[in-house]
């Protein structure tokens, strides 16, 4: 039976030198003790898993950055279907080069079709650009495009 | 169900159901209150109250926001179910008592005032939603009154809502065409891990093979789907012996819904059940704050099932429970499921 009680692991975390406080403990802790509870395996080994441990093992690099690396690849193993959604949604967004004053974003977990898209207007600057993005954007089924469904090894 | 104890309130103690279910249990110890006011240790789950519904017997089904309704009605005649199955929302009342209303005549005049105000549709009524319509009877012996009574109502769909294989009570009973028993179904494995006490799963595709003998409709619910290794061989499995043993015809319809819950159970359920893994797969805070697994893991779910259904009947309704519209769209199923489209 795997342990999926994650204090163990949160201290080793604590040991790299990392300080996460209440709210990031919450945060791990629910990332790992969900991975640990799916994969049967106890919290501690996911922190031995190559990307992981490496993350850890960085001195280079500041507590928080490393907090925040290690959650979000945390995230990637606990939910990778979202996480590979975003990515692939991000790479889009990222070809359609959106003017800077433009940003788009879908609803949360792709529950809609639907997308926010944000422009920040100035008068003086006109709206050609934000035009032409537009139609970019309209052009492909970005949310259709994240959601290319991977094997279902299932 | 076996009560430790009965509470009843007097001022149904004198009716028929009150009386039978004392009967049943006389080795119970019965106290009787004005009125029960439940609340945090004031009863258990093994005692037994019977009480006067002060409230509506029958409610819109809340749905859940931002996704669709197939606006049901739900009948609540009492709470509590022993099918202890893990998914349950029923475990965020830990503590509660099973509940019976004993007051069904004022039930039945509920039904048909609420049928009445909607002489042109047909409305789509279910006792399932907070007990198990048959499991139930064990205490109550409710569909014997139910059935003849509410069927004859002309604008009535009386759903009868089930993962029992008991139907030899109901088998004679006047239904008038107007009553469906539908089966809550799900693939064997996840029958045998997640629905302990409930009978397998082919014994109550075979309860609904003899209540179609008996000339009732049946449904069934594929809800809550769950996504596992082997989901997909399992589940077709399922479909393959409901269409071997049920004459499609007579199937009045069929809801797939995906796993979902509130964010509260997630904690009960890896509490109360360690050795399930359902609340581990990849389920995210929906439109409606709840749980529900990431939408591509939906899709593929609902596009396999679909695809097993439709093989073998392009007729029987199809609907999702509490999706979007623009996936049921999107797979070609029917969006706001109702039986006046």
């Amino acid at each position: 039976m795997s342990d999926n009680n994650p204090d163990k692991a949160l201290k080793k975390i604590e040991s790299y030198g990392l300080r996460p406080g209440k709210n990031w403990k919450k945060i791990l802790g629910d990332l790992l003790s969900d991975i640990a509870g799916r994969d049967g395996i106890g919290c501690e080994e996911i922190l031995l898993l190559p990307d992981i441990e490496a993350i850890l093992e960085n001195d280079n690099e500041s507590a928080p950055k490393r907090l925040e690396k290690l959650k979000n690849a945390l995230y990637k193993l606990r939910y990778p279907r979202h996480s590979a959604a975003l990515s692939r949604f991000r790479r889009h967004v990222k070809d359609l080069a959106l003017p800077t004053n433009m940003k788009i974003t879908p609803i949360p977990y792709f529950e809609s079709k639907r997308l926010m898209i944000e422009i920040v207007y100035e008068y003086e600057n006109g709206l050609d650009e934000e035009i032409e993005a537009i139609k970019r954007i309209s052009e492909i089924n970005l949310v259709k495009e994240a959601l290319e469904t991977e094997e279902d090894n299932n | 169900m076996r009560p430790k104890k009965i509470i009843i309130e007097k001022d149904v103690a004198a009716l028929k159901i009150s009386k039978n279910i004392i009967s049943k249990y006389n080795y119970a110890p019965v106290s009787f209150v004005d009125r029960v006011k439940l609340g945090k240790d004031k009863y258990s789950k093994d005692d037994l109250v019977i009480a006067k519904q002060r409230g509506r017997f029958v409610k819109r089904c809340p749905g859940t926001p931002a996704y669709n309704c197939c606006q049901y009605h739900v009948l609540n005649v009492g709470i509590g179910c022993e099918t202890g199955c893990t998914y349950c929302f029923l475990h965020h009342y830990m503590n509660t008592p099973f509940i019976v209303y004993a007051n069904i005549d004022d039930l039945i005049s509920e039904v048909e005032a609420v049928c009445a105000d909607s002489q042109n549709k047909i409305l789509r009524i279910g006792t399932g939603e907070f007990i198990d319509s048959i499991g139930f009877d064990d205490l109550t012996d409710l569909n014997k009154i139910l059935v003849p009574k509410l069927s004859a109502i002309s604008n009535i769909a009386l759903e009868i809502k089930t993962k029992s294989k008991k139907v030899d009570s109901l088998l004679d009973l006047d239904h008038q065409g107007r009553v469906v028993i539908s089966w809550s179904l799900n693939s064997q494995t996840v029958a045998d891990k997640e629905e302990p006490e409930a009978d397998p799963i082919m014994d109550r595709i075979f309860a609904a093979k003899r209540a179609q003998e008996a000339g009732y409709s049946v449904g069934f619910h594929f809800d809550p789907l769950i996504y596992y290794s082997g989901w997909k061989d399992d589940y077709g499995k399922v479909v393959d012996q409901i269409f071997s043993t049920i004459d499609p015809a007579g199937i009045a319809w069929i809801s797939l819904g995906a796993l979902r819950f509130n964010p509260g159970l997630k904690p009960i359920i890896k509490l109360k059940f360690p050795k399930s893994k359902i609340v581990y797969q990849e389920m995210v805070p929906g439109l409606d704050g709840k749980l529900r697994y990431f939408i591509s893991i939906r899709k593929l779910l609902f596009e396999r099932m679909t695809f097993n259904i439709r093989s073998y009947s392009k007729k029987i309704p199809v609907y999702l429970c509490m999706e979007k519209n623009e996936l049921a769209k999107e797979l070609g199923l029917i969006a706001n499921f109702n039986l006046n489209s």
